[in-house]
């Protein structure tokens, strides 16, 4: 109640006060505006995801050429005309790798949607039927946590084709199985919420108590564990494409390596501008979502949130 | 049965047709026949290492319009008998009937329609509200349930319900963070009322409140019964509460009901050591009294009840099996409950040596305040009587 430093008269307070903020976190959820550590990493990580989003949403009007089309002379050292020089076949590698944050963008968010959805289902149910249910679909999620990834990856890839909407799939089924995991553990604490047992004594059913006591809960928990598997769905799809076992059609930041690599960019002065810049960009996309996940994660999930 | 009026509100809290009685009223409302509740402790590979035995084989009758007061330590199985009763904890022997129907034994459909009937009200304000909802959510999810008072008569409803309770209508739309713990209680109680309920489980609605507010919570709950008509299975840990509110009273301990019996002869003449105990450690509001008062402290905690002793449960914290000198019946042979009184059961081997000690009587020059504490209105909460806002005249 200052304004330029003098300070007015408070206003009487009403005798019974209860205004309330009408957001209906607890308190400690709804977070004062402060500037601390936590703060600044999720920042950075919104802006280096900011920053790709829009370069993906723009890519028509920032790419100098159209990445399919053979613009130049192959292999060509960057220049005036072609910033980051040209493939081994004539197209522009900035333009590639403009379009390409699409591909990897959209792989990371799709996959990672399926994930969510995948992994919110099967943790709300193992958490709320914890007996039989909840104990044969987490030993499955424990599997799922156990078998190393990337073999299995290349297996389903190679064996399901090389499509865009293959690339997602397959990440986003193998991936829920952390967010799961997390869900689970939250689902399992709420249900020995007494308001849960007062709804069920009110008669209200198994899908009433999930649909309005339980997922709203959870899903604040879910996003954050949705914007680190996008993190880990860009990675995957990278290492993927790399492998050659990518959409063989779509440009993305992983088959610019591929072909980098196959072309043997990587022996000679081309690494620098063919393979250093799709692997910054990889790196930039998984630490933005990384960061930003890890920030939401200290605000929401409350073991996590110490000495407040 | 007076029905849901309170006020004018009688236009929106008409009582529900009830389906007759089976046997036309005679029988008692709620029934508990060896009714036993364990729960399963397993081990680190899955294998069941024993059960935890909450309740192990109470019987106890609740009467149409009548508040039995169930009274133990923490441990003693109350809490969970309570549960058991509305089946929000599954029974694992034994008999509940709720006016002759098997709780345990309905499919959802009935179960359902039994929920209306009968409701809880639960212990801790503080995590029996679901933070995210609003008062009139919370208030009006237990109307969506049950399709009751929907469209146009939702809102007045709720507005009579919050009346009912003591609360001022225009706090529906907060969250439960704005209101002190009593209040919250308050909301608790207008949403197990909201389904115009015959029966319900008070368990332990005033233990987590300030003394201050205790008293406003019993005497409020103490209205409800007699403008309702509720039947009150009203659960506590001390015996003092217990007084002000019950016709009947339970006395349990280890999963055991250890004494039965009216109120006025519990506490005039108990019949079991525990009973005794509890009893003595009730403050006299007298001093002349209070000096004289013979405590018995009773020492340890409550056994395990996943191991609970042979024979009498109670007989390793008893102090008359140590004044009897340990007689080895205690030790054997659980005890089967006799009649002292009328109407009065008590399980004890040694009920008579019990009645002879002067442990937890009551001494006083003067009688004991036995009734309803002064009821203090709530600060901004409408008066009894006064005219409802929002209900339709």
């Amino acid at each position: 109640m200052t304004a330029g430093g003098v300070s007015l008269p408070e206003l009487p307070e009403p005798a019974v006060r209860l205004e309330s903020t009408p957001i209906g976190a607890p308190a400690a959820a709804r977070g004062r505006l402060t500037i601390d550590g936590t703060t600044v990493i999720g920042l950075v990580g919104v802006v280096l995801v900011g920053g790709l989003i829009l370069t993906a949403i723009l890519a028509p009007f920032l790419a100098p050429y159209d990445p399919r089309e053979r613009v130049g002379i192959p292999f060509q050292r960057p220049s005036a005309l072609y910033p980051l020089g040209t493939n081994d076949i004539g197209q522009d590698l900035l333009s590639e790798l403009i379009y390409g944050a699409r591909v990897s963008l959209t792989v990371g968010i799709v996959a990672a949607t399926v994930a969510l959805i995948i992994g919110t289902t099967v943790g709300v149910l193992a958490g709320f039927y914890r007996r039989i249910v909840g104990s044969v679909l987490m030993r499955f999620v424990d599997i799922l946590l156990i078998i190393p990834f990337l073999p299995l990856l290349i297996v389903l890839a190679a064996y399901l084709g090389r499509s865009l909407l293959n690339t997602i799939l397959i990440i986003g089924v193998l991936i829920w199985a952390a967010t799961a995991r997390v869900i689970r553990s939250q689902v399992l604490s709420l249900t020995q919420r007494d308001y849960i047992r007062a709804a069920r004594a009110l008669g209200a059913s198994d899908a009433r108590i999930i649909g309005r006591h339980i997922l709203p809960r959870v899903l604040l928990l879910g996003i954050s564990q949705f914007v680190q598997a996008t993190s880990g769905a860009i990675l995957l799809e990278a290492s993927l494409s790399f492998l050659g076992l990518g959409d063989p059609l779509q440009k993305s930041w992983g088959s610019i390596l591929y072909w980098a690599q196959v072309r043997g960019a990587f022996l000679t002065d081309a690494w620098l501008w063919w393979v250093l810049p799709p692997g910054l960009l990889i790196g930039a996309a998984a630490l933005g979502f990384a960061l930003m996940g890890f920030a939401l994660e200290q605000r929401i999930n409350p073991q996590l949130r110490s000495g407040r | 049965m007076l029905g849901y009026r309170h006020g004018g509100l009688a236009a929106v809290t008409a009582p529900v047709e009830r389906a007759a009685p089976v046997d036309g009223g005679a029988r008692d409302l709620v029934e508990v026949d060896d009714l036993k509740v364990h729960f399963p402790i397993f081990g680190s590979l899955g294998r069941r290492h024993g059960d935890v035995r909450a309740v192990d084989g109470v019987s106890l009758r609740i009467r149409r319009g009548e508040t039995f007061g169930l009274v133990g330590e923490s441990g003693s199985g109350k809490t969970t008998l309570g549960h058991a009763i509305l089946r929000l904890v599954h029974s694992t022997a034994g008999q509940i009937r709720f006016d002759g129907q098997d709780v345990a034994a309905v499919g959802a459909r009935e179960l359902r329609r039994l929920r209306r009937r009968m409701q809880i009200i639960l212990q801790d304000p503080y995590g029996s509200l679901d933070p995210y909802l609003r008062v009139e959510a919370i208030i009006g999810e237990a109307l969506d349930i049950h399709g009751l008072d929907q469209g146009p008569d939702r809102k007045p409803r709720i507005a009579a319900l919050l009346s009912l309770v003591g609360l001022d209508a225009q706090y529906a739309n907060r969250f439960p963070h704005a209101f002190s713990g009593g209040q919250r209680q308050r909301i608790g109680i207008a949403r197990a009322l909201a389904v115009r309920p015959e029966f319900i489980v008070c368990d332990e609605p005033i233990s987590a409140l300030d003394v201050s507010i205790q008293a406003q919570i019993l005497n409020l709950l103490l209205r409800l019964r007699s403008e309702l008509g509720l039947t009150y299975l009203f659960i506590a840990h001390d015996l003092s509460v217990v007084r002000h509110i019950s016709d009947r009273v339970g006395v349990m301990y280890l999963g055991t009901m250890v004494e039965v019996g009216p109120a006025v002869s519990i506490y005039a003449r108990s019949g079991h050591p525990y009973t005794r105990a509890l009893l003595s450690a009730i403050p006299v509001p007298n001093p002349g009294a209070e000096r004289r008062r013979r405590r018995v402290i009773l020492r340890g905690d409550i056994p395990s009840p996943a191991s609970p002793p042979p024979g009498c449960r109670f007989h390793t914290r008893c102090w008359l099996y140590e004044g009897l000198g340990s007689p080895e019946r205690c030790r054997t042979e659980p005890p089967i409950p006799r009649t002292i009184a009328p109407d009065h059961q008590v399980a004890c081997h040694f009920a008579d040596e019990t009645l002879a000690s002067e442990v937890g009587v009551v001494q006083s020059d003067a009688p004991v305040q036995v009734g309803p504490l002064p009821d203090v209105p709530m600060h901004g909460a409408p008066m009894p009587g006064a005219p409802m806002p929002g209900a339709p005249m």
